[in-house]
Parts: C-alpha cells; sequence; structure tokens
C-alpha cells in the first residue's frame, strides 16, 4: 500500500514537473521568426534538453539559446529588425570566431532584445521608417543601441580565450577568469549606443565607426574612426575558395540536421572520410556543448587532423565565460575516470604557458615525457604543445594515436631533438622586450 | 689546348707538297692502281661524252673555267696548298691571339674580383667592431625593460655590470643607490668557471623544498640530501669535499630524479616542471662542490657584498665576478636588483652626457 502510495506519488510529481516544462516552453512568448531555410538555426530550451532545428519561418521563443550555422537570418515578431548569425569565412576577422549563439528576450521597451552569447553577428533596421532600438547583453553587460534609419546596420563579434599563461585552478580566484572582447562596427547609418554612462554616437566609414571592450578594463569610451569598412565585416560577400568551402560543409551538415537531427548529424560528420566534414561536425558539436561527442572524437578518432581540430574546439569551448574549465574537470573524473592529477594535467594542458615557463628548458623536457603517457589526452596534448612550441620537431612522425611502441621510437626522436637543442641553447627561444 | 690535328698539320703540308711536285698521272696512281685520264674533261659535258664512248680529251682547250688540264690541276694543287698552310699559319697566330686574350681577361677577372674583395671589406666592420656593436645592443635591451626572463637569467644582469664597470674604471661614478643585504642575500654569482653559483646551497646547504617534491613519494631521496648536504657545505668551506661524500650525494640525487620520473603521471605538467627545474638547480649547484676552489664559493670574498650598487659593482670586479642565474624564489630580487642597476647606470649616462664646468 505505502509502496503503491510512494509510486503514484513520483508519478504525479514527473507529471507536474513534465507540465511545468511544457507550459514554460509553451509560456515562452514568441520574439522572432527564421528567415533563411530549414535547419539554418538550431535552438534549445535548456542545457538539458537535445537541440533542435528550426524550420524556416518557424518561431524563436524567448530564451532559447539558438546556434547558427553561418548565414541564418532572424527576424524580430515586430519586423523591426534582422539578426544575421556569421562566422569568420575568410580568417580575417580580429577574434578566430567558429560560430555564433544568442538567445532572444521579451521586451516592450526594444525592437530586438538579445543576448551575444559568442560569436559574429549583424543587427539591422529594416523597420518601413524611424529608429531601431536594441538591447544587447553579453557578459555583465547591457548596452543599447538605436539604429537611426531603415537600413542602419551594426556588426558584432564576441569572443571569449584563456589568456596566454594563465594556469588551470581547480578553485579560481575571482580574477582567473578568460578574457573576453567585444567589437562593434557600424557598417550602414547612424548608431547611438550607451554603455554605463557612456554614450557613444557612432556613424559608418569614415566616421566613428569602431568600438572595443574587454572584460579585462572598461569599454572605450569613445568610437574610433575608420575610413573605411574593416575586410572581416563583409562577411557575406567573401567568395574566396574556403568560404565556397565552408558553405558547402555547412549545407551538409543543414541537410543532414534537417533528416535526422543536429547532434546525429555531427556525431556522423566526425566520423567522415570527408576532412572538411570532419572539421564541421567538430565544430558544430562544440557549439552545441556536446561535450562527450567530442570527448569520444578525442578518444576514438583514427584521424590526427580531426583530433587537433577538437583540441581547439575545446580550448574555444574552454574560453567561452568562466567556469567551463570545473565543468571539463569534474566530468573527465566522473565520467572518464581520471585520477584527479591526470585530469588536472589534461586541463593544464588545454590551457597555454606563460613567458616564465617558456623560458625554462625544464619545460620542453617535461612536455617531451609526458608524450609517454597512458592517458590519450596527455600525450596528444603534450605533442600539440611541443610541435607549436618546437616546429623543427613537425617532421618526427610522432601520432598520439599510434600503437605504443611506435610512439615510444618517435618519443626518442623528440627526446633527443629537444635535448640538442637545448644543449646548443636554441632552446627556449630568445623572447622579445617586454 | 692540345689538338694534334694542329701538331700533325705541318706534316701534312710537307707530304702535300712531296706529291704536288710529282706529274699529275703519277699523282692519281693510288694504293688502288688507278690511272690517272689523259685529261679531264669539262663537268659540263661529262655525262654525254662518257655516254658516247669518245674518252676524256674531246673538252680540252675549249678555255673556259671548268676546263684544266694535268698541269693546271697540279699548279693549283700546289697553290691550294700553299694557301692552306698560310692558312695554316694565320689560324695558329689567331689561335695564340685568342689565348693570350684569355689570359689577359682571366687575369683582368681576378684583379676586379680582389678589388672588390677589397671594397666590400672597407664596408665591412671587423669582428671586434661587430663584437662591440652586439655588447651595445645588448645593452640597451639591458637597460630598457628586458623580458624578466633575462633579467632572472642574469643576462640583463651582466650586461648592465659591464657598462657600470667600464664606467668605473674611467673614474665616474653614478649617484649611490642602495642595495638592501636580503637582496644581495638572494644573488647568485660565479667567477664563470661553473655555470652558476653556490645557489640552493647557499643556506649553510639547508635545501628549502618546492611543494611538489615535499610529496611522500620523494621521502627517501629528499631526505637523505637533507642529510648530506649540509655536511658538504661544512666540508666545503675549509676545503675540497671528499670524494666519498660527493657519490653519495649524486646517488642520492640521482634516486629522487628517478621518483620524479616514475612519478609523471601523477603529477601536472607544472608540478613537474616545477620539480624538473629545481632538481636542475641542485645539480648546477652540487657541480661547485666539486671544484678545487670550492672554499672560495662559502667565503665572504666570493659572495656579493655592499650597501650601494657602486660598493657592489667594486667588489665584484675586485674579485673578477658575474651574476650566475637565478635559482627557484630568487626571482623578486633579482628584479630588484635589476631596477637598481638600472639606475646606477642612468646616473652614470647622465655623468657621461654632461660637460663638467670650471
Amino acid at each position: 500500500m505505502c509502496k503503491h502510495f510512494y509510486r503514484m506519488l513520483a508519478a504525479l510529481t514527473c507529471l507536474a514537473a513534465a507540465s511545468g516544462v511544457l507550459s514554460a516552453a509553451e509560456s515562452a512568448p514568441v520574439v522572432g521568426q527564421l528567415l533563411t531555410r530549414d535547419g539554418t538555426l538550431f535552438a534549445r530550451a535548456k542545457p538539458s534538453q537535445d537541440w533542435q532545428t528550426v524550420p524556416a519561418k518557424g518561431e524563436i521563443h524567448a530564451g532559447d539559446l539558438l546556434v547558427g550555422l553561418p548565414g541564418a537570418v532572424i527576424e524580430t515578431s515586430n519586423g523591426a529588425v534582422d539578426l544575421s548569425l556569421l562566422t569568420d569565412l575568410e580568417k580575417n576577422s580580429p577574434y578566430p570566431v567558429l560560430e555564433a549563439a544568442v538567445s532572444l528576450h521579451a521586451s516592450t521597451d526594444f525592437d530586438l532584445d538579445f543576448t551575444l552569447d559568442r560569436g559574429r553577428v549583424d543587427v539591422t533596421n529594416i523597420k518601413k521608417k524611424g529608429p531601431a532600438r536594441v538591447r544587447i547583453r553579453f557578459h555583465d553587460q547591457q548596452w543599447e543601441a538605436i539604429l537611426s534609419e531603415p537600413g542602419t546596420r551594426i556588426a558584432l563579434q564576441l569572443y571569449g580565450r584563456w589568456a596566454k599563461g594563465v594556469p588551470f585552478h581547480k578553485q579560481p580566484g575571482p580574477k582567473e577568469v578568460p578574457t573576453a572582447d567585444l567589437v562593434l562596427v557600424v557598417r550602414k547609418g547612424q548608431v547611438d549606443v550607451t554603455h554605463g554612462s557612456c554614450c557613444c554616437i557612432m556613424s559608418a566609414p569614415p566616421g566613428p565607426a569602431f568600438l572595443h571592450w574587454e572584460n579585462s578594463g572598461a569599454a572605450e569610451e569613445a568610437a574610433q574612426k575608420l575610413e573605411k569598412l574593416p575586410d572581416w565585416v563583409a562577411t557575406e560577400r567573401s567568395g574566396s575558395e574556403r568560404a565556397q568551402r565552408i558553405r558547402k560543409y555547412v549545407e551538409i551538415l543543414r541537410e543532414k540536421a534537417v533528416a535526422s537531427s543536429p547532434r546525429e548529424a555531427t556525431r556522423a560528420m566526425v566520423k567522415s572520410s570527408d576532412p572538411n566534414e570532419r572539421a564541421t561536425g567538430i565544430i558544430f558539436m562544440g557549439a552545441m556543448d556536446d561535450l562527450e561527442g567530442v570527448g569520444e572524437v578525442i578518444n576514438g578518432t583514427k584521424y590526427a587532423d580531426t583530433w587537433d581540430r577538437a583540441v581547439v574546439v575545446v580550448r574555444h569551448w574552454l574560453g567561452r565565460r568562466p567556469g567551463q574549465d570545473q565543468i571539463l574537470y569534474q566530468r573527465m573524473l566522473d565520467r572518464r575516470g581520471l585520477k584527479p592529477a591526470q585530469a588536472a594535467s589534461v586541463m593544464q594542458l588545454l590551457h597555454s604557458f606563460g613567458d616564465t615557463e617558456l623560458a625554462q628548458p625544464d619545460l620542453y623536457t617535461t612536455l617531451v615525457k609526458y608524450l609517454d603517457s597512458d592517458v590519450l589526452g596527455v600525450r596528444g596534448l603534450a605533442h600539440w604543445h611541443l610541435v607549436r612550441l618546437v616546429p623543427e620537431g613537425k617532421t618526427i612522425g610522432y601520432n598520439p594515436l599510434d600503437p605504443k611502441d611506435k610512439r615510444d621510437k618517435d618519443r626518442e626522436q623528440w627526446t633527443k631533438l629537444v635535448d640538442d637543442l637545448i644543449e646548443k641553447g636554441k632552446l627556449p627561444p630568445k623572447q622579445g622586450a617586454k | 689546348m692540345n689538338y694534334p690535328f694542329v701538331r700533325l698539320t705541318p706534316l701534312f703540308a710537307a707530304a702535300a707538297l712531296l706529291f704536288a711536285s710529282l706529274p699529275a698521272r703519277a699523282q692519281f696512281a693510288g694504293a688502288g692502281g688507278l690511272v690517272a685520264p689523259a685529261a679531264l674533261p669539262s663537268p659540263i659535258f661529262t655525262g654525254a661524252l662518257y655516254g658516247a664512248g669518245l674518252g676524256y680529251g674531246m673538252g680540252y682547250g675549249w678555255g673556259t673555267q671548268w676546263m684544266q688540264n694535268p698541269y693546271e690541276g697540279y699548279l693549283n694543287g700546289a697553290a691550294n696548298i700553299t694557301t692552306a698552310n698560310a692558312q695554316y699559319q694565320q689560324t695558329i697566330q689567331q689561335a695564340r691571339l685568342t689565348r693570350e686574350e684569355a689570359r689577359r681577361s682571366a687575369l683582368e677577372t681576378r684583379r676586379q674580383s680582389i678589388l672588390e674583395r677589397q671594397w666590400e671589406l672597407s664596408l665591412q666592420p671587423d669582428p671586434e667592431q661587430i663584437r662591440q656593436q652586439q655588447m651595445m645592443k645588448s645593452l640597451q635591451r639591458s637597460r630598457n625593460n628586458p623580458p624578466l626572463t633575462e633579467i632572472w637569467s642574469a643576462t640583463a644582469l651582466n650586461d648592465l655590470l659591464r657598462a657600470i664597470q667600464t664606467a668605473q674604471s674611467r673614474g665616474t661614478n653614478g649617484r649611490e643607490v642602495p642595495l638592501s643585504s636580503d637582496v644581495l642575500r638572494h644573488i647568485n654569482v660565479t667567477t664563470g668557471t661553473a655555470y652558476g653559483g653556490i645557489g640552493l646551497l647557499r643556506e649553510s646547504g639547508k635545501l628549502t623544498w618546492p611543494f611538489v617534491l615535499q610529496q611522500s613519494f620523494f621521502d627517501d631521496g629528499r631526505k637523505r640530501l637533507d642529510e648530506l648536504l649540509p655536511q658538504a657545505v661544512k666540508d666545503a668551506r675549509s676545503g675540497p669535499v671528499s670524494a666519498a661524500l660527493l657519490n653519495d650525494i649524486r646517488a642520492a640525487q640521482t634516486r629522487l630524479q628517478r621518483s620524479l620520473d616514475a612519478h609523471v603521471a601523477d603529477l601536472t605538467p607544472s608540478e613537474f616542471t616545477e620539480a624538473s627545474r629545481y632538481l636542475r638547480e641542485l645539480k648546477d649547484s652540487l657541480r661547485v662542490l666539486q671544484q678545487s676552489d670550492v672554499s672560495k664559493h662559502f667565503r665572504t670574498n666570493w659572495t656579493p657584498q655592499g650597501s650601494t650598487v657602486g660598493e657592489l659593482v667594486q667588489q665584484m670586479t675586485r674579485e673578477g665576478l658575474k651574476f650566475a642565474p637565478a635559482v627557484s624564489g630568487d626571482e623578486p630580487y633579482y628584479t630588484s636588483l635589476h631596477r637598481a642597476l638600472v639606475d646606477y647606470d642612468a646616473g652614470v649616462a647622465q655623468l657621461t652626457s654632461v660637460p663638467t664646468t670650471r
């Protein structure tokens, strides 16, 4: 009797919780619609939920986290503002952004109220007449921008990363956070930007078109003058081979995501024999916080290029905001069963070394020693650093995925090379003056 | 130039002259036993006359350039030989001239090459000039916020030391820049015979182990070194350290290094690097213990002394010392000393740049 009672209570609790979720999702107001094709936008209402593709003309709910494929365009419900999600197609933007993610909020005061989670977006006033009011949230900031007339357009780029030499800490202090930078460029028209107590009157080049904010200091109080638009801004006009290639593989991802789901699509792509498909798959795996998937790639891929790419994606993921480090560290302990020292080593190697460490010959010998680690993450990351710090070793065919006997032979070559360079005084390399 | 053809030509010419002096018919009586024709036919009619079987004589006496009798052929041949001979002589002379010309040209080229080299050398500074320039460049770098690593490796300190020593040797002393004894206690010096100074052994051989090496798996080697090193330093103050003691120290140090290598998986890269660095510095410091003049390293003469930068430099000049790299924990003191040396050096530069008025 008692058992039945508890079962019923549990069932009722679940039902209540489920209905709560449903009502929360349903009650989230619609704040926009997707203007581009099916599947150019992935949405997730909660971190615990799976990502879904948004159909063309599909509704965008307030609070959903949205990851856009390059070129995805959202229109606000009142038809006042377009929000384009873009990327760095030409590898020429100030920060090496990989993907764009935003979430929209319901607002009566603003035509568009959104949080820029990361990456590159454009905001355009598409009203028939009059200014458009936009609230831009990122990190602990809330900026307001008034796009003065129809056609006025701004470009935004937000990027975070761990600065050089900041080590991993299991319990970081308040100042041990990744750096974050935001760049705002007026592409067309006039824009009034208010942040904190500052108000910048900005206009497209030639004019005061550039504003920069970083979390290590305050935002610039006045916009910088630009004579012309930087090349990276006009990303939609990129026609290079690289840009076309990215568009092609993003389209493949879109088709696969529509046919199955974003998660299945990326997981299938990372196993492809095509390196571009693998690269696209791993980037969007990271974009959608699929750490499990990235972990499987790191531990199971047979492709060195994908392994390398996965490292870059994880480093991007860690740099997004404070706290990412601890999430990954804990997952390695809980799900991968690594010892604390091993997990801490992986985390430390996912960060970078500072000038003081780089000036010690012991760092290089340490990295060579870690090539022998049983943990793939440790030896792979040690190698990842070594080939960058000691380019002379690029010709050594060490592959962390190789069997141990082959790795041992290559490690010996590394040992010899590093010892030799230290002996000759070529390692550590001479550093530039402060 | 060794052409057999050229060398044999006079012989051919002589044979040709002898041959030309024979009757024309005899000339044609070659090895094959052919008999020369009585008259050479005109080439114009050769075909027809041959066909008619009228012999060679029919064309004789027509007096055209095509007509030749045996004597004419003989004279013509002799003239040809003479011409050939003359041409030969001319060719030989020409060849000699060409050879001479080539020799002259080679000499000229060589001369130009020497001149070019002299010109290059006139533009290039000599090695001493290059060395001086490099030292000046290095000094400028050391004066103007060099990377911290160059301060800690003592490169920047030694650059400034040299500059101040030069100024002092000319009688120029900068303003007094005070130095704290606490700073000097953490500065390592060397005579240049060893890589570093006594470094980690400076506190009577009592080591300050980094946290990572205080873990239990390093107990064995660490504790052994804690026993041996104070004894070694005590011995070193009065003379060379015994070989047996040095061997024990080396064995303990090797044991510690092996423990560290064996526990690489239990340490993060930073911890491992820190531990490796400490053991490397310890190894460098131990080298001093092996030197025959080890006792001098522990005497006041070879430890940095002075209450000002000027006094410190004077002492180092007197003892022939230079700065040795910082060991773990010394870095802030090195940075502080660098600042003091830069201040002193700036004062010296000011004095040398302002003309004295009497």
